[in-house]
C-alpha cells in the first residue's frame, strides 16, 4: 500500500552503495597488495590515501592530472554512450599533440591568440580525424574498435615521424621538440601551483557535454541509439548524420585534450609512446557511468589516488602503477549488472513480504 | 628494388614470415574460439602480455623454461577466469571487460616488472630461461620446407598442434557442434539441450590458452626478455583477423596468415636506411586496409542481396 521505498533498495541509493562497496573492495585489495610487497603496508597506504590534501602543492597536482582524463572520459562517454566502442582517442592524443606542439613552436600572436589556435586547431583536426573510423562504421558497419586502435599506431608512427623529421629539438639528448613558445603556454589560476585555466575548460566542456546529452534533441538521439540501436533506424533518424557527429565532437574533445595538458604543464613535446592517456579515458567514462558529471568525479578521484600513489613511492619500493588494480577493480565492479543483485533482490522481496 | 624481391623470395624470409605468423595465429584463434562461442574475447592483448611476462618470471624462479611456460598458461587462464566471471556472472558487457583487462595488464606488467627488476622498461637484468630450438631430422635436408619446418622455437611445433586439435575439435566433435550452435542462436541452443554457459567456460578457457601461448611465445623464443608493452597490438590484429574471417577457422587462418606478410615485410625493410617510425606502422596500415576492404565489400554484397 505505502509508496515508500526503503532507503537502501531505491535505485539511486542502490547505485550508491554499490560504487561505494566497489571503492572499499579495491582499497581492501589495494591494501593487501601492500601488505605484500613494501615493509610499512599501513603508512604506505595511509600516506597513498591522505597526501595529496597535505601540501597545495599536491592537491595541485591533483587538478593537473585530472584535466586530461575528463577530456578523454568525456570523450569516450559519448561515444560510449551512442553504442560506438571506439579508443581512437589515444591516437588522437598523440598526434594532436604534434599538431599543438608544432604550433606552439612557432612564434606568432599574443598571449591570447597563441594558444587559441594552438587547442583549436588540433582539435578540428582530431574531431575530422575522428570521422574516419565514423564513417567507416556508419556507412560500411567496419568494427570500429579494430580500426581506431589500428589507427592509434599508425597516427603514433606518423607523428613520430613528424617530431624526428621536422621539429627535433638539436640541443636535446632524446627525441623531443624544440621549447614551446613563451606565448603559448596557458595562464595559472593557482599560485605556487602549475593548475592552469584548463581546469575550467574541463569543467566547463563537462557542463557542455551533459546539457547536449540530457537537454538536446542530439543528446536525446544519442541516448536513445545507445540503448535502442534498431531505435534510430525505425523513428527516421539519420543515423549516419548522429554517428559522425559523434565520432567529430569526441575527436574534438581529444584535441582540446591534449592541447590543453601540454601548454599547462609541458615546455616541449617529449612523448615517444602512446600516452596512455585516451585509453584512461576509456575507464573514466566505465567508472562515470558514461554521466559527464560522473566522469568529472572519477578524474578527480582517480587522479587524487594516482598523485598519493606517486609520493608513497617515492618512499617505498612500490611503484605508481599499483594504481591499475584500484582501477581495474574498480571499473569491473561498477560495470557489473549482476554484483549486488541477489542482495537487493532479497532486501526488495523482505520488503514486499513486509507490506503484504 | 631487384635486392628486395631477393630477400623477399628467399628461405630465409619464409623461415621469418613463420616466425611472425606464430604469434599472430595464437591471437586470432584465441579470438576465434571465444567468438565460435558467442563470448567476444577482445582482452587478447592483455592476456598476451600477462603471459609473456610470466614467462619470463616463471622461467626465473623455477629456472626451468618449460616451468615458466607453465606459469605463462596459468597467467592466461588466470585472465580468462576474470573474464568470464565478469561476463557470464556478473553481466557486464563483455567488451568493456576487455577494454578494462587490457589496460590493466598494460600497467600491471609494469608494476610487476619493476617489483622484481627495479625497471620499468625491460627484464634484461632477470636470467630467464628460453624454449629450445628444434631441429627436425630429414627435413632439416629438404629446401623450402626446412625453413618453415625445422630450427624454429619449441612453441611453434606446439602451434602446429593446437590448430590441428582446434580444428578437430571445432568440426569432428560434439563439442565443436555445441560451440558453434552456442554462438549462432544461444536461445535456439538452450532449447536443445545444450548447457550454454559449460559451452562457453570451455571456449573461453582455450582461448585463454591460446592467448597465453602467444604471448609465451614473444619471450621464450622469438625475444629472451620481456620489454614494456611487447605484444604491440599483436592480440588486435588477431581480433581483425577473426572479425574477417567469421566463423571459418581456415578463413581466420588465411587472413592471419597474410597480416602476417605485411610484419615480415615490416622486418626486410627494417634493413634498409629507410624511417623506422614509417616502417613500423606497415603491418597496422595493412590490417586497417583489409578491414576497409572487408567491411566494404560484405556492405556491397548485402546492398545486392
Amino acid at each position: 500500500m505505502t509508496k515508500k521505498k526503503s532507503f537502501l533498495t531505491g535505485d539511486t541509493a542502490f547505485e550508491t552503495i554499490k560504487t561505494l562497496l566497489a571503492i572499499l573492495i579495491a582499497l581492501a585489495i589495494t591494501f593487501c597488495v601492500l601488505a605484500l610487497t613494501c615493509e610499512n603496508p599501513l603508512k604506505s597506504f595511509i600516506t597513498m590515501l591522505t597526501s595529496p590534501l597535505t601540501k597545495m602543492r599536491y592537491f595541485g597536482n591533483v587538478l593537473e592530472s585530472m584535466v586530461p582524463l575528463v577530456f578523454s572520459g568525456l570523450a569516450c562517454s559519448l561515444l560510449f554512450r551512442t553504442g560506438l566502442f571506439n579508443l581512437g582517442i589515444e591516437g588522437i592524443y598523440y598526434i594532436g599533440g604534434v599538431i599543438c606542439s608544432y604550433i606552439a613552436c612557432q612564434a606568432f600572436g599574443n598571449t591570447f591568440t597563441h594558444p587559441l589556435v594552438a587547442i583549436l586547431v588540433p582539435a578540428l583536426i582530431g574531431g575530422l580525424l575522428m570521422l574516419i573510423p565514423g564513417y567507416l562504421k556508419a556507412k560500411y558497419n567496419a568494427n570500429e574498435l579494430v580500426t581506431s586502435l589500428m589507427l592509434n599506431s599508425i597516427y603514433l608512427g606518423v607523428g613520430l615521424w613528424f617530431i624526428k623529421t621536422f621539429l627535433r629539438a638539436t640541443d636535446y639528448s632524446s627525441t623531443a621538440s624544440p621549447l614551446f613558445q613563451e606565448t603559448a603556454s596557458l595562464p595559472y589560476i593557482i599560485p605556487g601551483t602549475r593548475v592552469t585555466i584548463g581546469i575550467l575548460l574541463a569543467v566547463a566542456a563537462a557542463l557542455l557535454i551533459y546539457i547536449l546529452l540530457f537537454k538536446t534533441r542530439l543528446g536525446y538521439q544519442i541516448r536513445m541509439t545507445g540503448l535502442n540501436p534498431s531505435f534510430a533506424r525505425y523513428s527516421g533518424m539519420n543515423a549516419m548524420r548522429l554517428f559522425l557527429l559523434v565520432h567529430f565532437i569526441s575527436g574534438f574533445l581529444g584535441g582540446v585534450g591534449t592541447s590543453v595538458e601540454l601548454l599547462s604543464i609541458y615546455s616541449r613535446f617529449s612523448w615517444v609512446a602512446l600516452p596512455g592517456l585516451g585509453f584512461n579515458g576509456a575507464l573514466m567514462a566505465m567508472m562515470g557511468k558514461n554521466n559527464p558529471i560522473g566522469v568529472l568525479v572519477v578524474a578527480f578521484g582517480i587522479s587524487y589516488l594516482q598523485i598519493g600513489a606517486e609520493i608513497m613511492s617515492r618512499s617505498t619500493t612500490v611503484p605508481v602503477e599499483v594504481i591499475s588494480i584500484v582501477t581495474a577493480t574498480l571499473v569491473l565492479l561498477i560495470s557489473a549488472q549482476y554484483f549486488l543483485r541477489g542482495w537487493r533482490e532479497k532486501k526488495l522481496l523482505k520488503e514486499g513480504m513486509l507490506h503484504v | 628494388m631487384s635486392e628486395f624481391f631477393n630477400v623477399v623470395f628467399s628461405e630465409e624470409f619464409l623461415s621469418t614470415v613463420v616466425r611472425v605468423l606464430v604469434p599472430l595465429l595464437f591471437a586470432s584463434m584465441s579470438a576465434y574460439i571465444a567468438s565460435l562461442a558467442g563470448m567476444p574475447n577482445i582482452a587478447v592483448e592483455g592476456i598476451m602480455l600477462m603471459s609473456a611476462l610470466f614467462a619470463v618470471l616463471g622461467s626465473y624462479w623455477t629456472q626451468s623454461a618449460w616451468l615458466g611456460l607453465l606459469i605463462a598458461i596459468g597467467a592466461g587462464l588466470v585472465m580468462a577466469c576474470i573474464l568470464m566471471l565478469c561476463t557470464i556472472k556478473m553481466g557486464t558487457n563483455p567488451i568493456l571487460v576487455g577494454i578494462a583487462l587490457n589496460t590493466f595488464s598494460a600497467s600491471f606488467t609494469v608494476f610487476l616488472l619493476y617489483l622484481f627488476t627495479q625497471n620499468k622498461g625491460t627484464s634484461a637484468s632477470l636470467a630467464s630461461i628460453v624454449l629450445p630450438i628444434v631441429n627436425i631430422p630429414i627435413i632439416e635436408k629438404i629446401p623450402v620446407l626446412r625453413a618453415i619446418f625445422s630450427g624454429q622455437y619449441t612453441i611453434t611445433y606446439i602451434c602446429i598442434l593446437s590448430m590441428i586439435l582446434l580444428a578437430v575439435l571445432v568440426y569432428q566433435t560434439p563439442l565443436g557442434m555445441r560451440t558453434k550452435a552456442a554462438g549462432l542462436d544461444e536461445r535456439a541452443a538452450r532449447t536443445a539441450g545444450i548447457n550454454v554457459n559449460n559451452v562457453r567456460i570451455i571456449a573461453m578457457l582455450l582461448s585463454g590458452l591460446l592467448a597465453a601461448l602467444g604471448g609465451a611465445y614473444m619471450t621464450t623464443g622469438y625475444l629472451s626478455i620481456f620489454t614494456k608493452n611487447m605484444i604491440a597490438g599483436r592480440g588486435w590484429i588477431g581480433i581483425a583477423a577473426q572479425a574477417m574471417g567469421g566463423t571459418s577457422m581456415l578463413g581466420v587462418a588465411i587472413t592471419t596468415f597474410v597480416f602476417s606478410l605485411f610484419q615480415a615485410i615490416t622486418n626486410v625493410f627494417s634493413l634498409y636506411d629507410l624511417p623506422s617510425e614509417l616502417i613500423n606502422i606497415i603491418p597496422y596500415v595493412g590490417v586497417l586496409l583489409g578491414i576497409i576492404l572487408f567491411s566494404v565489400s560484405t556492405y556491397r554484397r548485402s546492398k545486392k542481396g
